[in-house]
């Protein structure tokens, strides 16, 4: 693969690889075009390098750039001035919705991004929006078959819990707890940012020697019950614990899996 | 991030910052799900040729 930078001398396929690879670290890919994705990752030098590129941009962008969080009272001081220069949308009877935007200048398309914007209007078809909560399982288990792929397993590769629970502070806005259960038979491999339920997540990574297990971590929203199941041939556990929201994903047996959810539920 | 363009910007920071989707991202900036990819591209690539020394 070209340098992605400098339209003219690439080829259409290049440059939509790279807005596929892009759209792969966005969490933005079906599972079957992100092993698409990650298969060519695995054979192409510049398709690996161009991926961690973007997710080395990515993690200093998270971990530096400044973040804005507005006073309490923020939304009701712009509500109420919405309210005064614009009645008619207050009240309810405007044609659409009030819409903050941003102030942009005038933007003139060059030609040279002209490929490119064809080439996107492409990559739409095959850009999914992200899985309804309902389909939870299936997009669990999907995203496990999908970090299966070469390449995709860890971002941070560490047996040691002190370096992958840091390595997630300024990619979340929670700080996943991480253990690791060596001395039981389940070794921390290490861990990677994924992209779930409309949100960014933790995947921990175990080992179950010659099975691993993806165990998903977030900030527990409604209230639910632990609870199991089985998707295309791997079993999940979920459960709820300390305020987090806990999937376990594997091809371990049901029993095995359970018996690994015990461990770490307690140790 | 400051130098960047608004638009490339505004894709940016509601990308890495926000982690909205590219179809939030879209209705937000009333721009096209390309264009959101486009401008999420160039806006990477221009940050990380900074951050290789060499001119965005």
């Amino acid at each position: 693969m070209t340098d992605t930078s400098n339209g003219p001398m690439q080829s259409h396929n290049d440059q939509e690889m790279a807005f596929l690879i892009q759209a792969e670290i966005d969490g933005e890919l079906s599972p079957a075009d992100a092993a698409r994705v990650a298969a060519h990752v695995a054979a192409s030098e510049s398709g690996a390098a161009l991926r961690a590129e973007l997710l080395a941009v990515s993690g200093r962008i998270r971990r530096e750039a400044p973040r804005f969080t507005p006073p309490d009272d923020f939304a009701d001081r712009v509500r109420a001035r919405l309210d005064a220069a614009t009645p008619a949308l207050a009240s309810g009877t405007g044609h659409g919705r009030a819409r903050f935007r941003l102030p942009r200048p005038s933007w003139a398309v060059g030609s040279s991004f002209g490929a490119g914007f064809a080439i996107a209007a492409m990559l739409l078809l095959i850009v999914m929006p992200p899985r309804s909560r309902e389909d939870l399982p299936g997009s669990v288990v999907a995203d496990h078959v999908r970090a299966l792929q070469p390449g995709h397993l860890l971002d941070v590769i560490s047996s040691d819990h002190h370096t992958v629970r840091p390595w997630f502070d300024g990619r979340l806005d929670f700080a996943p707890p991480v253990k690791d259960l060596k001395e039981i038979g389940y070794p921390l491999r290490g861990g990677r940012l994924d992209y779930l339920v409309g949100r960014p997540v933790a995947a921990l990574v175990y080992a179950a020697c010659p099975h691993l297990i993806d165990l998903y971590v977030w900030p527990a929203g409604a209230p639910s019950i632990e609870s199991s199941g089985q998707r295309s041939g791997y079993n999940y556990v979920r459960w709820q614990q300390d305020g987090m929201q806990f999937w376990a994903v594997s091809d371990l047996a049901r029993d095995e899996l359970a018996t690994f959810v015990r461990h770490w539920r307690t140790g | 991030l400051a130098a960047l363009p608004t638009e490339l910007r505004e894709c940016l920071v509601l990308r890495e910052l926000e982690d909205l989707s590219y179809k939030e991202i879209s209705e937000i900036t009333g721009s096209p799900i390309g264009t959101v990819m486009s401008r999420l591209w160039r806006a990477r690539r221009s940050l990380a040729q900074v951050a290789r020394g060499s001119p965005a």
